[in-house]
């Protein structure tokens, strides 16, 4: 199977306005989602992930700006699109699903009203066959009685459901880009993993690829096919999920991985990364790891790593890999 | 403006900022907002004006001119003169004086009571916020003008008890604005925090409440400035606030009324001074709101 | 010999929920018949999903929230029978730490106007407050740099440190833990669950631990207890945790 490129993004990079100049949140970020995979996008808050997703749909608000960069989706740059051709890829071509269901919902219409609209936006469908569409999707999410749950209003549905009726908008349209902004955050547990699956099966069903974003990487482990691990704005690691889980390169990664309670099982004490994250007013001029850095050298200190190539489908920002590949 | 407008309640916010930052922060966005700073230089400027009246004033507001009696604006009466010859200028000068006087005493009452009730109805809830926003709930049926004139009725017409009426018929709609912000700041963690810990009741509404509606009492008490005035101005318009020969707007209208055919100086003018004060706080008001209101920052 | 520090025998909260006038009132059952045991120096955890009592039971304890029926025995009292102000002063040995400490701090007062509240509640002179202060600030690894500071001048990590030290300041005998990483940054979490144990073994602490994430529970807990429903459905040693897992 030959893969395609699905959306590429390179060299972005945003900036936020504040009182001391502009802060750059999103600092040369590239990467590639290509056809039908997940591509996870892992880091804790702050280290600019969520920006990156907002920055491809230009849904950055007022005080943000992409400085630098493009993103190109099949071959047309989407940041030289203005916000009338924006809203034709959004929804339809590319669509979002955020983390908290229960603000996106709008409390005063019904499930079905809202799922309409979006499908009335992008095609030219009318009345009946509207809401025949709108129960078939509400099926595919996986909502008992779709029929009902139709005429129901949000504040009616858990947590579960109402990230089901998220997804079923996100879908409406046969996206071919799916991009999930911790998707399953602000669910509890168990339906979490049904979450995951039906996002899975989904993603199998309607030939969508996925861009993942999480601070979790038990959801990673779980359904990324390539992982892009974020730290402080830049990205530092570059793999598939596998080799990122059992070697990983960078010492950021290795921290986190080690850091979770389900690892250092037995241990009495958990590994820990030292110190901070810190924050866009903070990043050092060398490596902006380097202040928790349990291998740091001198040349960590005084200028930043570039991204280095480990092996064909790895490539981290670090020192240590110098002389194991060329840069990129 | 509509009244109803600042019943808007805003959602109390407990920002991220601390107090010394915030100060500074908040006088620079004051000045920053041009609305905000015109309002207050206007406001500042009518306040010198009443302060000084006695020397800027050109003639006494009681002193009776018997030569010109209603005179259209001229060079020795600027405004003008009324019915019985006084100069309109300087009773309109004096009037800045009874006028701000008794809105900002009416308006001190609706703030200490209104807080008073509005946060203990909050913190402590129960029977006791029952029973005293149901008595709110049916006095804020009326509109505050009415309660104000029932109040008056009871006590007789005279400018100290349609001060009382203003204020107090403010009270329920103060109160209720500060019950909602507080409720907010109730159901916070750091109460729970604070109860959790053992701290005892005055502490918790003395740290944890007030430092937390400042910005909302500060939005409030501005906008109900502006209503008191008017509220003021129509007691006495009607007879039963100011009496004569008290310069008061309102009073000055009611009389400039009569004469409105052949003297129309006479009403204009006091009417003017009312709209561009009671606009001018009210628009002060509006700019604060937005300055407090945390879905205008970004 | 180990010495039973708490027990809570058949806790249970019913909440009315709101109904119209005349309506015969509706009760949720947010905990039901809730046992449970704390020795000395040890750690249960409470997990479950949201919504399964596990944060009510947590509060029940502390009468937080008032139980509707059942015992809580500290000390050989039953403390749920507590006037306000006898409650107050247990509050001194049995303390809180909030899931997310921003929220569980008042934004406008400084570090050391927030760590001193528990000290000015319960009455410790003002010349033994500075020094445990600072000692409590060492004891959570921050220094007295940060007295100055409010907490939004201060990290995720940094602040619930700062709701660990203000737990700790008057060395309770038992802290109820609600979700106390769970709002954190995974790199940070780790060092605050290290914190969690070093300061049981420093001092003699007993932790009433409340998560809905097994790992985390798993890592730092003696004994854990399922809840569901609200109702505890399983209580046991670490070992059983692992055979939940597979359901």
């Amino acid at each position: 199977m030959k893969m395609s490129k699905v959306l590429e993004v390179k060299g972005l990079t945003t900036q936020f306005e504040s009182k001391n100049g502009p802060l750059t949140v999103v600092d040369q970020v590239d990467f590639i989602v290509e056809k039908g995979e997940v591509l996870g996008i892992v880091g804790e808050s702050g280290c600019g992930k969520s920006v990156t997703s907002l920055s491809i749909l230009q849904l950055l608000d007022k005080h943000g700006t992409i400085s630098s960069g493009e993103v190109f989706y099949q071959n047309i740059n989407l940041v030289e699109k203005n916000e009338k051709e924006m809203k034709k890829i959004r929804g339809k071509e590319i669509s979002m699903i955020f983390q908290d269901p229960m603000t996106s919902l709008n409390p005063v219409l019904t499930i079905g009203k809202q799922i309409g609209e979006v499908i009335e936006q992008h095609e030219k469908l009318k009345g009946q066959e509207v809401k025949q569409k709108v129960v078939k999707l509400l099926q595919l999410v996986g909502i008992p009685r779709a029929d009902e749950i139709y005429h129901e209003y949000p504040h009616r549905l858990s947590g579960g459901m109402k990230q089901r009726v998220m997804i079923a908008i996100a879908i409406a349209c046969n996206p071919t880009l799916l991009i999930a902004d911790e998707p399953t955050t602000a669910l509890d547990v168990t339906i979490q993993a049904q979450i995951l699956d039906l996002l899975r099966s989904l993603k199998d069903e309607m030939d969508m690829s996925m861009l993942l974003i999480t601070h979790d990487l038990g959801v990673v482990a779980e359904m990324c096919d390539r992982v892009v691990v974020m730290y402080a704005g830049q990205v530092v690691e570059t793999t598939d999920t596998r080799t990122l889980l059992r070697h990983p390169k960078h010492p950021y990664t290795i921290g986190l991985i080690q850091s979770t309670p389900h690892q250092s099982k037995g241990e009495k004490r958990l590994k820990s990364i030292l110190g901070q994250v810190p924050t866009p007013d903070q990043f050092s001029h060398g490596c902006r790891f380097v202040e928790r850095c349990p291998k740091a050298m001198e040349i960590c200190q005084s200028t930043a790593p570039p991204l280095y190539d480990v092996d064909s489908h790895t490539s981290c920002r670090c020192w240590l890999y110098e002389n194991k590949g060329d840069v990129i | 403006m509509a009244k109803s407008e600042i019943y808007k309640p805003i959602q109390a916010r407990v920002t991220s900022k601390s107090p010394m930052k915030l100060r500074a922060d908040f006088l620079k966005r004051i000045f920053k907002d041009k609305r905000a700073v015109v309002c207050i230089l206007f406001l500042f400027i009518v306040s010198i004006v009443g302060i000084f009246a006695p020397i800027i004033a050109p003639f006494d507001p009681e002193e009776l001119f018997y030569d010109s009696i209603l005179e259209a604006p001229n060079k020795e009466h600027l405004l003008g003169t009324d019915a019985i010859g006084r100069d309109l200028l300087s009773r309109l000068i004096y009037g800045v004086r009874v006028t701000l006087t008794v809105s900002l005493l009416a308006v001190a009452i609706t703030f200490f009571l209104g807080t008073f009730i509005g946060l203990v109805c909050a913190y402590v809830g129960g029977w006791v916020d029952n029973v005293l926003m149901r008595i709110m709930d049916i006095l804020l049926a009326l509109p505050s003008i009415i309660l104000a004139l029932a109040i008056v009725a009871i006590l007789g017409p005279s400018l100290t008890n349609a001060m009382i009426a203003v204020g107090v018929a403010s009270i329920p709609g103060f109160a209720r604005l500060i019950r909602g912000a507080a409720l907010t700041i109730k159901s916070s963690m750091f109460v729970e925090a604070s109860r959790s810990i053992g701290s005892s009741h005055s502490w918790i509404l003395r740290r944890q409440f007030l430092p937390n509606v400042t910005g909302i009492l500060l939005v409030y008490t501005t906008l109900f400035i502006g209503v008191a005035i008017l509220d003021t101005a129509a007691l006495s318009f009607i007879g039963l606030g100011a009496q004569p020969p008290t310069p008061e707007w309102g009073t000055m209208l009611s009389e400039g009324r009569n004469y409105m055919q052949n003297a129309w100086w006479l009403a204009t003018f006091p009417g003017i001074a009312i709209t561009m004060v009671v606009f001018a706080v009210n628009f002060l008001g509006d700019a604060l709101r937005d300055i407090f209101d945390p879905k205008s920052s970004g | 010999m180990t010495t039973t520090l708490l027990e809570v025998r058949n806790l249970e909260k019913k909440f009315s929920s709101k109904s119209a006038w005349f309506q015969s009132k509706k009760y949720v059952h947010a905990v039901n018949g809730v046992s449970l045991e704390l020795n000395e120096r040890e750690t249960i955890g409470i997990v479950g999903e949201s919504g399964c009592g596990k944060s009510t039971t947590g509060r029940c304890v502390l009468r937080l929230i008032e139980p509707t029926s059942g015992e809580v025995i500290f000390q050989g009292k039953d403390i749920t029978t507590l006037s306000k102000r006898e409650m107050n002063e247990i509050r001194k040995d049995i303390q809180m730490v909030f899931q997310d400490p921003m929220a569980s701090m008042n934004p406008k007062l400084t570090i050391r106007e927030i760590l001193s509240e528990p000290l000015i509640a319960h009455k410790v002179p003002q010349k033994e407050r500075e020094p445990l202060l600072n000692e409590t600030l060492r004891l959570v690894g921050l220094s007295e740099n940060h007295l100055e500071r409010y907490p939004h001048e201060m990290s995720g990590g940094q602040r619930q440190r700062i709701g660990i030290a203000r737990a700790i300041i008057l060395r309770p005998k038992i802290v109820v833990l609600d979700e106390p990483v769970s709002a954190l940054d995974v790199s940070v979490q780790s060092q605050i669950l290290n914190l969690l144990q070093d300061l049981q073994e420093e001092l003699g602490l007993s932790y009433i631990l409340i998560s809905h994430d097994l790992g985390v529970v798993e890592h730092i807990a003696h004994r854990v207890g399922v809840m569901y429903l609200g109702e505890m459905v399983e209580m046991g040693g670490k070992e059983q945790l692992f055979l939940i897992r597979k359901h």
